[in-house]
């Protein structure tokens, strides 16, 4: 076992202390406001540490260090890519800062605003499940990391899995925004130590010229150019360029950090800071990934590389600390899904088929119990589920689901007059299709006639799912404009200082 | 080592030391806006004790 005593004093003491935290922020929450996005009160540093902790866990360094493992430097173009997405929203506010001024709490909720409250229900019913499906494989990426690193045995996975949920669920539940806020930021800092620490053992003991060496051994050209990798090519890179844009202003539990900043001037700049480390953020962990081929050679499980590699190199006492920092990372990940994900079911899915309204009290209460039952969805599936493809492009393909359509239909709400209620579903269901045909075709690959095969390819079928998307709003918003005329929104939205003003 | 090879760990090279030092500045700002929320969230929680006893 890589672990010992310092380790595990190290990581209990650090867990003990989240927790604490995470629980006494509970009584910071006053009301459904609170609990939910924060009181509106993040200003911008404490938005951008809480929103990068969102996106930075164990799963992220997992995925981006299998991709490095199996394509070498050529998967660094992804970070390029995402700099690409963040500075397009940090530096002209593109949909975040509508949206926050706009104070929804979810991105349903606009629909509603600005088409129907059916559109609203089947808005929140995609985004629920492909956000949940896209959760559903952090728990088992955690349970392989940790067994890995600290040098367990296959068995304790699932222990791992269990210990991980009941402490991410308890305080997320409890305290809802406020203690992910607090938490997050906690988790900002010894995550940033932990990957720093890592970075420092792998540079130190595998060098930069026998990383590069073999890549080219390994992978030749294709080990350097994203367009000739077969993982990749000009598909999947344009797929990523709108997928980039719109995964990050679009993702529930990131886009609730820019909801939860004091004013849209904030939640923009809130994007901006964090897409200066963003490139870091994806070619750190992948640059381990290809130092665990450099060291390992291209033989063993690519998900289990990186890990394998961080227990191998780390000394003792250190393990501990870089250990508590990727912990953090994928709490903080958790809690801000859990929330996001179990506020939408609530306000979106299941307040709307209720006769009478929720009371804020209610509204908490099923917020609570709907992340309670997340959570057992995430062991159940964690533990289960087979991945078709490698999982970033899985993650990639699930998000893409709910963001194809909410892309068509959040970007034409807000920037096409002509939008209406008809694009909406278009969209939404268009953007929907390629996506689910992939995940449930590839379970039959085998049997499927060969003229259906590009249905199964994951860079086809996300790229797609965004065309047709678009394609769906465009054309069902053009045919109906005499018998559907698009709903506007309130006129005072369009001037800024309306800004303060809540619609909802 | 190709050209290729040493443009990619030119970018690694920049994008890390930005993450480190971008990560560094909001450490040190977020711990003072973490500070200015919970002493808000705070008179909160007082004034809504005062709140009860009076009430």
């Amino acid at each position: 076992m890589n672990f010992h005593l310092i380790d595990w004093v190290i990581l209990v003491v650090y867990l003990a202390g989240t927790v604490y935290i995470g629980l006494r922020a509970r009584r910071y929450v006053e009301n459904m406001e609170g609990y939910y996005v924060a009181g509106r009160k993040v200003k911008v540093a404490l938005g951008s540490a809480t929103l990068i902790a969102t996106e930075i866990g164990v799963v992220t360094f997992m995925y981006f260090g299998q991709l490095g493992y199996l394509t070498g430097f050529s998967c660094f173009i992804l970070g390029l890519i995402g700099v690409f997405g963040y500075m397009v929203i940090g530096k002209t506010g593109f949909i975040v800062s509508g949206l926050r001024r706009l104070k929804v709490i979810t991105i349903p909720e606009f629909y509603e605003l600005r088409y129907d409250k059916s559109v609203r229900w089947l808005g929140g019913v995609l985004l629920f499940v492909g956000g949940v499906l896209n959760m559903g494989v952090f728990l088992r990426f955690d349970g392989i990391f940790l067994t890995e690193t600290m040098g367990l045995g296959e068995k304790e996975k699932a222990v791992v899995m269990v210990i991980m949920l009941i402490i991410v669920v308890s305080y997320t539940i409890l305290g809802g925004m406020f203690s992910v806020v607090i938490t997050d930021f906690i988790q900002f800092v010894v995550l940033s130590f932990g990957m720093l620490i890592a970075t420092i053992f792998v540079l130190s003991k595998v060098s930069m010229a026998s990383i590069a060496h073999t890549v080219v051994t390994q992978y030749g050209k294709d080990g350097v150019d994203p367009i000739t990798n077969p993982q990749f090519g000009w598909v999947f890179i344009f797929w990523m360029l709108v997928g980039s844009i719109a995964l990050s202003a679009l993702n529930q539990p990131a886009v609730s950090k820019s909801f939860a900043s004091e004013s849209p001037e904030v939640g923009r700049k809130v994007f901006l800071f964090s897409g200066f480390t963003l490139a870091g953020r994806y070619m750190i962990p992948m640059l381990w990934g290809v130092a665990a081929l450099a060291m390992f050679g291209p033989k063993i499980n690519s998900l289990v590389a990186m890990p394998r590699l961080l227990g191998t190199l780390v000394p003792s006492g250190l393990l501990g600390l870089m250990v508590a920092g990727m912990l953090a990372a994928s709490m903080s990940t958790y809690s801000a899904y859990l929330l996001a994900w179990s506020t939408v079911a609530t306000r979106d899915i299941i307040a709307p088929l209720l006769k009478s309204p929720m009371s804020d009290k209610a509204n908490v209460a099923m917020t609570r119990i709907v992340a309670g039952a997340i959570g057992i969805f995430m062991l159940v599936f964690g533990l289960f589920y087979q991945l078709p493809s490698t999982a970033f492009q899985y993650l990639s393909l699930t998000g893409a689901m709910y963001a194809a359509g909410a892309f068509a239909c959040v970007t034409a709400g807000l920037y096409w007059k002509k939008a209406n209620i008809v694009g909406a579903y278009s969209g939404l269901a268009l953007g929907a299709v390629a996506p689910a045909a992939f995940l449930v075709l590839s379970q039959f690959q085998d049997t499927l006639p060969k003229g259906l095969h590009f249905l199964i390819n994951v860079n086809v079928s996300g790229f797609l799912s965004f065309v047709l998307a678009a394609a769906g709003m465009v054309i069902g918003s053009l045919l109906t404009q005499n018998t559907r005329p698009p709903v506007q929104l309130p006129k005072s939205y369009y001037d800024d200082e309306a800004g303060g003003k809540s619609y909802v | 080592m190709s050209e290729a090879s040493i443009v990619w760990i030119i970018m690694y090279g920049i994008s890390t030391l930005a993450f480190f030092a971008v990560a560094a500045g909001i450490t040190f700002y977020g711990i003072q806006d973490l500070r200015s929320l919970l002493s808000k969230a705070n008179k909160k929680v007082v004034e809504r004790k005062n709140e009860k006893r009076e009430g």
